[in-house]
């Protein structure tokens, strides 16, 4: 039985995104995010491309998928069939992860039982929905219905085939709150493990390009049509600090997600400055100086509220959605993922985003010598 | 783990097709009321299923006081007003440093199901450029939470949990472990879901429809019927509860989650099992102490066997009382375990058995000793409720509600917990 403290570390992160997979590619694109470029990266929808070409006609603006991304590079090809893009994403980088801790002697097959999940998303995969749902209305009722992909709508549907794959038997959660949902993960996360619900929780937050999802962006039109519509996963292992690990990649110093009932510029900003009035609070208390800010709304229309919320910081910021792309639920998993691969040892990074629901977040992260 | 603070449950709300509102929700369980009429909210004329749990006549404007019902989709309609009658019933009125750190935390299977139905018709019809854009910002999932606290005004967390089928219950349990830990007093939770084409198709797919009314445990059962609904529960530290004179329904003692880690679909025993023990530890209680068990019971043959397998594993031959609400209310999906929550809270007050109804013959091959409630609600004293959600995924959430007592709450950490 580990010794749940306060304190809980990142020992390891795994993501793919627009800019390949890994955090290497990531830290290459945020410090040089112009490699973008105005030209999607790689096959923009995959293995659903000759399908989903017509659908992206006309679209205003660019999209960007994970390049050259095949689920069989990660798991064996059998049971991956019926599993939609969100979930391929996710599990990719559970693989990914889970491959890393168990090459470490410190971490017991017994662990498993106790590793749960908390991954974040809008609204879990709307292309399997729209997809669906289109079969009913075309078959007018259930028999164009292949009950294999009914669960992937489902907004669950992700977590649970990782928990299903890599048999992981701790408490498996999905957490939507927009474009913050990998910050409910971690605040989750931390709270469960903190509870003594969960040993380990792998958190994070994943997104599937998609026609529907493109679409309905751009004709929301709160984000800027320079800005990309990407994809990606993110998932950090969380782990209470104990003794036989190694050295993490990161503590977890903040992490605060609050609500803005009057969703207005100034709302929203008010709201956004108490979560980052408590983060600052937190790290102050635990000696981390903030030396890096990751914000979370760069090109869109919120992006003055939180610029208010953050205009004490005078230090170094990094546009993460630029560089990546505007991916919704996996945004603050990129956030935090990004905060690991641009961090410096030994000092803080503040990561904010606001989601126009009414949700803001503020975490910070303590970087660690590992780093 | 060992905890100082206390979580009790204050204010009671819901919408659903049995009753608005916890005396009226109460009185249709005590009755054994049905809510399942024929599907009004889509055209069902082609599926073989035709039948739900549709909350009839649904009026968000005549409970809600804050937001703008057109803002919002149906699932935020029902979570908002549950939430605005579980605060009336709280008769909480909060002052600002509570709002700061007071929010929601809603589960949902589906969340707005129905705006992605009408997207997709949007789509059909026009193509992908004449979306709504007003639709499209209906459909983020964190929307049903959002709409509990913009009616509220609260400021604290505020996510919705979309677990599926035991959704609710994980929000209950994070929510109160949010007041255990010293993050809020007072906390919104609870779950809420909306009948809709293609889940009804989907589940039909899956050949988990019930030919008729639900029929939970009954040996005829055929399977679910989709229902809707939103139930919000008030929860409250319980010296805050204290200090402003709240009545109080009940101590939520505790939870516990578990992964099947199997099958997409199919729930496992052995793992339900094992979420009832971790429930069971992490509110400091033994089997023995359990007076009732409001069941899952969704009525799919495979469910409802595997359930009392579970139970049968943990309990043995003392078996408490263990019905279906769903045989009245149909399966409400992320709401459900929400209901269920409100029914133990209920069943603690008024020392009542909520009933399993349109039972003809329990399933034999349940065994003997199984008492399902069967023939109307009962008069028993419930000093503990253990609530079960199980949802696609083999995703299970526990609840456990108490009576409030002198005792000293305990947690306990999860088994296996080492690295």
């Amino acid at each position: 039985m580990t010794t749940v403290t306060e304190e809980l570390q990142i020992s390891w992160a795994s993501v793919l995104s627009v800019a390949g997979v890994g955090l290497d590619a990531l830290r290459d694109r945020l410090r040089e995010p112009a490699t973008a470029g105005p030209e999607p990266a790689g096959d923009p929808v995959g293995a659903d491309a000759d399908a989903d070409a017509d659908e992206y006609e006309g679209l205003p603006g660019r999209v960007g998928a994970v390049p050259d991304f095949k689920i069989t590079d990660y798991v064996p090809r059998k049971g991956t069939k019926n599993l939609d893009r969100t979930t391929r994403l996710g599990l990719a980088a559970s693989t990914l992860l889970k491959r890393e801790l168990s090459e470490r002697a410190d971490v017991s097959d017994a662990s498993w039982e106790s590793t749960g999940i908390a991954m974040g998303t809008v609204v879990g995969s709307l292309r399997s929905s729209v997809q669906l749902d289109v079969d009913i209305i075309r078959g007018k009722g259930i028999d164009l219905v292949n009950p294999a992909v009914f669960p992937n709508v489902t907004m669950n549907c992700c977590a649970s085939q990782i928990a299903i794959w890599h048999r992981l038997r701790g408490p498996n959660s999905t957490l939507a709150n927009g474009t913050v949902s990998a910050f409910s993960a971690l605040q989750y996360g931390a709270r469960l493990i903190r509870r003594g619900h969960a040993g380990r929780m792998l958190v994070g937050g994943v997104e599937e390009l998609s026609p529907h999802t493109a679409w309905g962006t751009r004709l929301k039109k709160d984000v800027d049509e320079s800005v990309v519509i990407g994809e990606g996963a993110a998932l950090l292992a969380l782990e209470p600090v104990t003794a036989d690990a190694p050295p993490a990649l990161a503590t977890v110093t903040a992490c605060e997600v609050l609500f803005a009932p009057q969703r207005t510029r100034a709302g929203y900003a008010t709201a956004l400055r108490r979560a980052v009035d408590r983060a600052l609070a937190a790290a102050q208390a635990a000696g981390v100086d903030i030396e890096l800010v990751l914000p979370g709304t760069a090109g869109t229309v919120l992006e003055e509220s939180e610029k208010a919320a953050l205009e004490r910081f005078d230090v170094e910021r990094v546009d993460v959605r630029t560089a990546v792309g505007e991916c919704g639920g996996a945004l603050g998993a990129m956030q935090l993922a990004a905060a690991l691969a641009l961090g410096k040892p030994g000092t803080g990074v503040l990561m904010t985003g606001i989601d126009d629901s009414g949700a803001v977040a503020a975490a910070v992260l303590a970087i660690g010598e590992r780093a | 783990m060992s905890r100082t603070r206390r979580v009790v449950v204050t204010g009671l709300g819901c919408v659903s097709s049995i009753g608005t509102g916890v005396e009226e929700f109460t009185a249709g369980i005590k009755a054994g009321r049905s809510g399942v009429t024929p599907i009004t909210s889509f055209d069902s004329s082609d599926f073989p299923a035709r039948l739900a749990g549709e909350v009839q006549d649904f009026d968000p404007a005549a409970i809600v006081r804050v937001i703008d019902p057109d803002d919002w989709g149906r699932t935020a309609h029902f979570a908002a007003a549950a939430a605005r009658l579980a605060v009336e019933d709280a008769g909480i009125e909060l002052d600002e440093d509570t709002r700061a750190t007071t929010g929601a935390i809603i589960g949902t299977t589906n969340g707005e199901a129905p705006s992605v139905d009408t997207l997709t018709q949007q789509w059909l019809d026009g193509g992908p450029d004449t979306l709504s854009a007003d639709v499209v910002r209906k459909i983020p999932a964190g929307n049903i939470a959002a709409a509990v606290s913009v009616e509220l005004d609260l400021y604290g967390e505020t996510v919705v949990i979309p677990t599926a089928c035991s959704a609710a219950n994980y929000a209950i349990g994070s929510a109160a472990d949010k007041i255990i830990s010293g993050e809020s007093d007072v906390m919104l939770a609870g779950g809420a879901d909306s009948v809709n084409r293609f889940t009804h198709a989907g589940f039909q797919s899956l050949g988990a429809v019930a030919d008729g009314v639900p029929r939970p445990f009954d040996e005829g059962r055929s399977g679910i019927v989709t229902a809707e609904g939103g139930a919000v529960l008030v929860l409250e530290e319980l010296g805050h509860a204290q200090r402003r004179g709240a009545h109080i329904y009940a101590e939520l003692l505790g939870y516990g989650l578990s992964c099947d880690a199997h099958h997409i679909v199919h729930p496992d025993a052995e793992s339900i099992a094992d979420c009832i023990r971790r429930a069971h530890a992490n509110s400091g209680i033994e089997a023995a102490d359990v007076d009732y068990v409001c069941a899952h019971g969704t009525g799919t043959p495979t469910n409802d066997i595997t359930e009392i397998t579970a139970t049968r594993l943990v309990f043995g031959d003392e078996h408490p009382p263990i019905s279906s609400i769903k045989s009245m209310l149909g399966h409400t999906m992320g709401a459900a375990s929400g209901f269920g929550a409100i029914a133990c809270c209920k069943a603690i007050e008024e020392s009542f058995l909520p009933p399993t109804s349109n039972l003809r013959t329990v399933d034999p091959a349940f065994g003997e000793g199984i008492d399902v409630v069967g023939g109307g609600a009962r008069s028993a004293e419930v000093t503990v409720a253990q609530n079960h959600g199980f949802a696609f995924g083999g995703n299970n959430a526990i609840t456990i509600f108490g009576a409030l007592s002198g005792r000293e709450p305990v947690g306990a950490a999860v088994e296996g917990g080492e690295r």
